[in-house]
């Protein structure tokens, strides 16, 4: 799952991006509304937490303008927090409105609901033959073990699940689980994509030599 | 008394109206009383003559004077005297209609020849009167009399000189004016009296005979009593008609007032942007609605402006209440580094550093907007607090790199003024221009006089106010670049508490900009002219 952040005030933007990363998102951060727009346009979020006042574009005028081509999923995290601020976001494309100050379960629950709604997904929970991937509590369990997964393994577990039966390709896969600030190499996909096979089983994650993964039912 | 327009307006109305019904009422009643004892008076006084005239008539039995009397042309009475002998066949001719009685048990009087007529007079001594020669047949006073009301019937009396009864009419009364003076003009009116329930003419006729005709007034007086009585009921119905319609018109009167009350009831409930419809009222009310909308208009716009007001302060507030919040809870959710944890608690400092400076800022807004009296003015040189404030910022200047600089008079630049209210306005100035100006730039503050005013202005060779911002700048919390000024530590505030201030100190903020060039502030505040040595002596040395 790949999320971008935008929000002009540094220190919370750092905190956000923080919480959502050690929940094993991909998060990519924007500090005002003209790179937020610009990364909200240029890269396939699963989901974007905006701001609505901020310097050269508000969140109103983003919102506006990636509704154009983007359907990606948009809660406004905001200090603004009268009715007619949230109507307006709302009606302006948003998916979900929080105000500032808020608590972090809050925003990461939120932000679950809102992919797992844009996805049309019912539960948290992804079930994949005896392997049940609950994407809330981050756990998966097969015939009622537990098995401990590392939040990466755990994000591309999740995001071959989400996608099972059908060919994830590698570049997919990379798009999703590394941010921007990522300094890793690509080979990493296939590193994790072993240590998941080392502890759910060799045959659960196909390889499609030159295409991608797949996971089966 | 009465608290309400309309329950006045309609006692007001009700007893004008009531008081001019009584006075037209008694105008007609009277009008009318004097008509019936007009026609009564005229009656009695025609019937009079005409007997009088009837008398003349008469040829007496001859006498010795009688033949003086007749060449004498014109019935001369005073020539009458002596002559008191009416013949035995005495006729008086023909009768008013209001002489002929209705005998009892006869249906219809007066509706055959004269000679049918049933006995009309009594002749006293002389006995009943014989048929009347009528010259002209009187026309019967009723066809229909069985519907009229009863008419008032005259009567008459004759005497002779010596007293006997000549004539008279069926029941008629009255006593013989003894005290009568003989008429002396040829045109002699009778005499009137009026008595209880009657009209009398009296007059002397022909030889000395004594006329009186009674005009009795039962059946008018009755008639006008109902007449009375009739108008006092159509007065009391068009009264009621008055009120009842006065009190639709002084409620459709006070109709818009109504109105007006309960859209100024709706409008305090919280919806301050309804106004009163004036399209639909009258002259009077449209100002007096006016008044109100201009009230509600002002009001509303003040509610505005606190609600933007509280909005902004509260967003402000939240920001660096959001950062605090999320950051412990992402240091509490696990176990972390040393590290870690002190950048938690100096990302918390920072935010609770601008949530001080904005809290102070609010406050000193608030003081300065609410309470002029809480300035302790005193007359202060500007040239220190310009100094002071550039010392204050000098290291400030310096680790940005800009070279910060003051020039100011040989002499003092006397201001009355708030020493720690007016500090804040230099040092907010200098701060702001070192945001806005880049490493290397300059930035020079300076105080003069110009004319009656101290001038202060601080000039920066900074990225100037590009036109966009320049309405919005003295605005709170408006900020130029947000991102900056948040990581300098600006809650946004700063010139318009720097406004603020200096109007409470009866001076005014203006500033000039060429983008890319910088900018330059200038604060104006009254001189003052009261400038003793040793009070600056003592501010300097303290």
């Amino acid at each position: 799952m790949r999320v971008l952040v935008v929000e002009d005030e540094p220190d919370l933007l750092r905190t956000i991006a923080q919480v959502l990363r050690e929940d094993g998102y991909a998060v990519d951060e924007a500090a005002d509304g003209q790179e937020g727009l610009y990364k909200a346009t240029s890269w396939d979020y699963d989901a974007i937490v905006l701001d609505l006042l901020m310097p050269k574009l508000t969140g109103w005028q983003v919102l506006e303008k990636l509704r154009a081509t983007h359907k990606t999923p948009v809660l406004i995290l905001t200090a603004r927090d009268g009715i007619n601020d949230r109507v307006r976001g709302l009606d302006g494309g948003a998916d979900d409105y929080l105000t500032k100050p808020f608590h972090l379960v809050e925003l990461k629950a939120r932000l679950r609901a809102l992919i797992r709604r844009s996805l049309g997904l019912a539960s948290s929970q992804i079930q994949v033959g005896e392997l049940t991937v609950d994407t809330k509590a981050k756990t998966v369990t097969r015939a009622e073990t537990l098995l401990l997964l590392t939040p990466r393994e755990f994000s591309l577990l999740e995001l071959l699940a989400l996608h099972r039966g059908q060919v994830v390709t590698r570049t997919q896969i990379y798009e999703k689980l590394f941010d921007e600030s990522d300094d890793s190499l690509s080979n990493l996909v296939d590193v994790h994509v072993s240590n998941l096979r080392r502890k759910l089983g060799k045959d659960f994650i196909t390889t499609r030599r030159g295409q991608g993964y797949i996971l089966h039912d | 008394m009465i608290r309400s327009i309309r329950g006045r307006l309609q006692w007001w109305y009700g007893t004008v109206y009531a008081l001019s019904i009584v006075v037209f009422g008694c105008l007609v009643y009277w009008r009318a009383d004097r008509d019936v004892n007009e026609r009564a008076t005229l009656q009695a006084v025609s019937t009079a003559q005409y007997l009088d005239v009837s008398l003349r008539g008469v040829r007496p039995a001859p006498s010795r004077d009688s033949r003086a009397m007749r060449d004498a042309g014109p019935v001369n009475p005073s020539s009458d005297r002596g002559v008191d002998q009416f013949p035995s066949d005495f006729s008086l001719g023909p009768l008013p209609p209001e002489f002929q009685f209705r005998p009892p048990g006869d249906r219809r009087p007066g509706m055959g020849p004269p000679g049918e007529r049933g006995p009309g007079f009594q002749m006293g001594p002389i006995g009943r009167m014989g048929p009347m020669n009528l010259s002209r047949p009187p026309e019967p006073y009723s066809q229909n009399d069985e519907g009229r009301p009863p008419i008032d019937r005259m009567e008459f009396t004759v005497w002779r000189r010596d007293g006997s009864v000549l004539a008279r009419s069926d029941g008629a009364e009255g006593d013989r004016y003894p005290d009568l003076q003989m008429p002396t003009g040829v045109d002699h009116p009778p005499r009137i009296m009026r008595g209880n329930g009657y009209i009398d003419a009296a007059m002397k006729g022909p030889h000395e005979a004594t006329i009186l005709v009674r005009r009795p007034l039962e059946n008018d007086m009755a008639k006008l009593h109902q007449f009375g009585f009739q108008i006092a009921g159509m007065a009391v119905g068009t009264l009621w008609v008055g009120i009842i319609g006065g009190w639709w018109i002084s409620g459709r009167m006070v109709q818009p007032i109504q109105m007006i009350s309960e859209t100024a009831a709706q409008i305090s409930a919280a919806n301050l942007d309804r106004r009163i419809d004036t399209s639909r009222l009258d002259q009077e009310l449209v100002q007096l609605a006016s008044v109100l909308n201009s009230t509600f208009e002002r009001l509303e716009t003040s509610f505005d402006r606190l609600t933007q007001f509280t909005a902004d302060a509260s967003h402000e507030l939240r920001t660096p209440l959001a950062v605090i919040q999320s950051q412990m809870e992402l240091a509490l959710s696990q176990p972390r580094s040393i590290e870690s944890y002190q950048q938690t608690l100096e990302t918390c400092l920072r935010s609770s550093e601008r949530m001080r400076s904005l809290v102070d800022g609010l406050l000193l807004l608030a003081r300065t907007n609410s309470d002029h009296a809480e300035l302790r003015r005193e007359i202060i040189d500007l040239r220190n607090i310009a100094e002071d404030a550039v010392a204050q910022l000098q290291d400030k200047a310096v680790s940005a790199g800009i070279d910060l600089e003051c020039a100011a008079p040989e002499s003092a630049v006397g201001v009355n003024a708030d020493i720690r209210f007016l500090m804040q306005v230099p040092v907010n100035l200098i701060d702001n221009a070192i945001q806005h100006t880049p490493p290397g730039g300059k930035i020079f503050v300076e105080v003069r006089i110009e004319g009656t005013e101290a001038l202060l202005t601080i000039r920066d060779n900074g990225c100037g106010i590009s036109a966009e911002h320049r309405p919005h700048l003295f605005e709170r919390f408006y900020r130029v670049d947000t991102g900056r000024s948040r990581r300098h530590g600006g809650s946004g505030l700063g010139l318009s508490i720097c406004k603020s201030l200096v109007a409470s100190h009866g001076g005014s903020i203006s500033y000039e900009s060429i983008v890319g060039e910088g900018a330059t502030f200038t604060v104006r505040l009254p001189l003052s002219g009261g400038l003793i040595g040793h009070n600056l002596e003592n501010h300097h040395g303290s």
